[in-house]
């Protein structure tokens, strides 16, 4: 199929986009949507709910496409969106962003660098989804988007010292999960 | 071996950074449909504005029409008042083809009594009627009002300011003049109603007087405001009837 279909660069799609051409936007989309996806999916609890934020970020980035400048890279632009539409999503549907601790924070946990990378994307994205919403938005935008706490403040509606303590409770917990399969596997290893 | 924060954070970043997991049909048929919708929206909205605003403009004139009615109560007085003057005009007075203007200044004011009628004797009978019914309008209709609920006491006091001008006009608004031959007349005219013919042999009130003005302007059934007609009562308003209200009295 893929063959059939001259292949566009995404700044001819974007220009025809822009012009409200659906073929250019169903194309675009194509091209985009298997990332963005995955960038959804980090902020969701399962995939269903990761398909939500990536059609309404779409419908958001088709919408805005006439504020796009060309002076970013098109797919930065498009993965802020679907970050920000994520964060929006929860506010809609998950009312408490502040997250109560249960845990009391006990002593670190040891994990394993070594044996850690060897475990793969799914995994990894498993141990996020698990996190408690405001834990696992606050992971996201400083681990993987590169956000500061202060900007995650002002985008979260919740303190900096708030966005500290979530990350550094977000990692605890991480680590803890990871350390948890590296003594199954080492146990079943074993 | 620990692992570090920034070790943590680099290990989700490597597996995550480049994931890629497609999703599902329904997804761009979602995306598709509410582009489809937005576009719709957009044809649709000028015609919705162009309808909304036909629609508060219409709400507008209803809300606006039971206002240009009021102009017609100036009217009432203008008409309602001859039936009471009339009765001193056929008698004395040459100036009766007149008597509109004049007799605006009598019933309307009771205090503006003295100065009016100097005025409109002297200088002009025309002044006092313009002036009139544009500014106090409404307060024309307090006044009705305040007087019906004063009664009680003597319908006749309004008019005794007027004593010491030189006007006969007075001495005839009492019980006497209204038994008269022009308040037939105007009787007449009200004759449409079934109540008023019982009462316009009998006007025991002050209430009575003011029934059989309006009956002559308003020809309704329920009339614009009504009074009560007993010995007894005070001239009380007994029925309203402004078009959209109606309240009324029963007996």
């Amino acid at each position: 199929m893929m063959f059939l279909e001259p292949k566009y660069t995404i700044e001819q799609l974007v220009e025809r986009c822009k012009a409200g051409e659906r073929k250019a936007q169903e194309l675009l989309y194509k091209q985009l949507a298997g990332k963005m996806l995955a960038v959804c999916m980090r902020y969701a609890t399962d995939r269903m709910e990761a398909e939500d934020m990536l059609q309404n970020g779409f419908i958001k980035v088709f919408g805005k496409m006439a504020d796009y400048r060309a002076d970013g890279s098109f797919e930065g632009w498009v993965r802020r969106i679907m970050v920000h539409s994520s964060i929006e999503y929860y506010r809609k549907h998950h009312k408490m962003m502040q997250v109560i601790d249960i845990h009391e924070a006990g002593t670190e946990p040891s994990v394993n660098p070594i044996a850690a990378a060897n475990l793969d994307a799914k995994v990894l994205m498993g141990l996020i989804q698990q996190l408690a919403p405001g834990y696992r938005i606050v992971f996201n935008l400083y681990a993987l988007e590169g956000y500061a706490h202060k900007e995650i403040a002002e985008i979260v509606g919740i303190t900096e010292g708030a966005s500290k303590s979530q990350l550094s409770r977000a990692r605890t917990i991480l680590k803890e999960q990871i350390a948890k399969m590296e003594s199954k596997s080492y146990g079943y290893a074993g | 071996m620990d692992m570090r924060d920034k070790d943590l954070d680099k290990l989700f970043q490597s597996a995550l950074n480049d994931y890629e997991t497609e999703p599902s049909a329904k997804v761009w048929t979602g995306i598709a449909g509410e582009l489809d919708a937005g576009k719709r929206k957009k044809v649709w909205l000028p015609l919705l504005s162009i309808a909304a605003g036909i629609a508060l403009l219409i709400t507008a004139g209803v809300l606006f029409i039971p206002k240009e009615v009021k102009p017609t109560k100036p009217d009432v007085l203008a008409a309602v008042k001859p039936t009471v003057v009339a009765p001193q005009t056929p008698a004395t007075q040459p100036t009766v083809a007149q008597n509109n203007k004049p007799a605006n200044v009598a019933m309307v004011p009771a205090n503006n009594l003295a100065n009016n009628k100097t005025k409109t004797h002297k200088r002009g009978i025309i002044k006092p009627v313009i002036i009139q019914p544009a500014q106090d309008m409404i307060i024309q209709d307090e006044q009705l009002v305040l007087a019906s609920a004063k009664p009680d006491q003597q319908p006749i006091k309004p008019v005794l300011p007027d004593m010491s001008i030189p006007i006969t006009e007075k001495h005839i608004e009492d019980q006497p003049t209204m038994t008269n031959a022009p308040v037939t007349a105007s009787a007449q005219v009200a004759a449409a109603k079934p109540a008023v013919p019982a009462k316009k042999h009998k006007i025991r009130s002050l209430g009575d007087v003011f029934n059989v003005m309006i009956a002559a302007v308003d020809k309704r059934k329920d009339k614009i405001i009504e009074f009560s007609n007993t010995d007894e009562d005070d001239a009380t308003i007994t029925g309203v009837n402004l078009g959209i209200i109606k309240v009324k009295k029963e007996k």
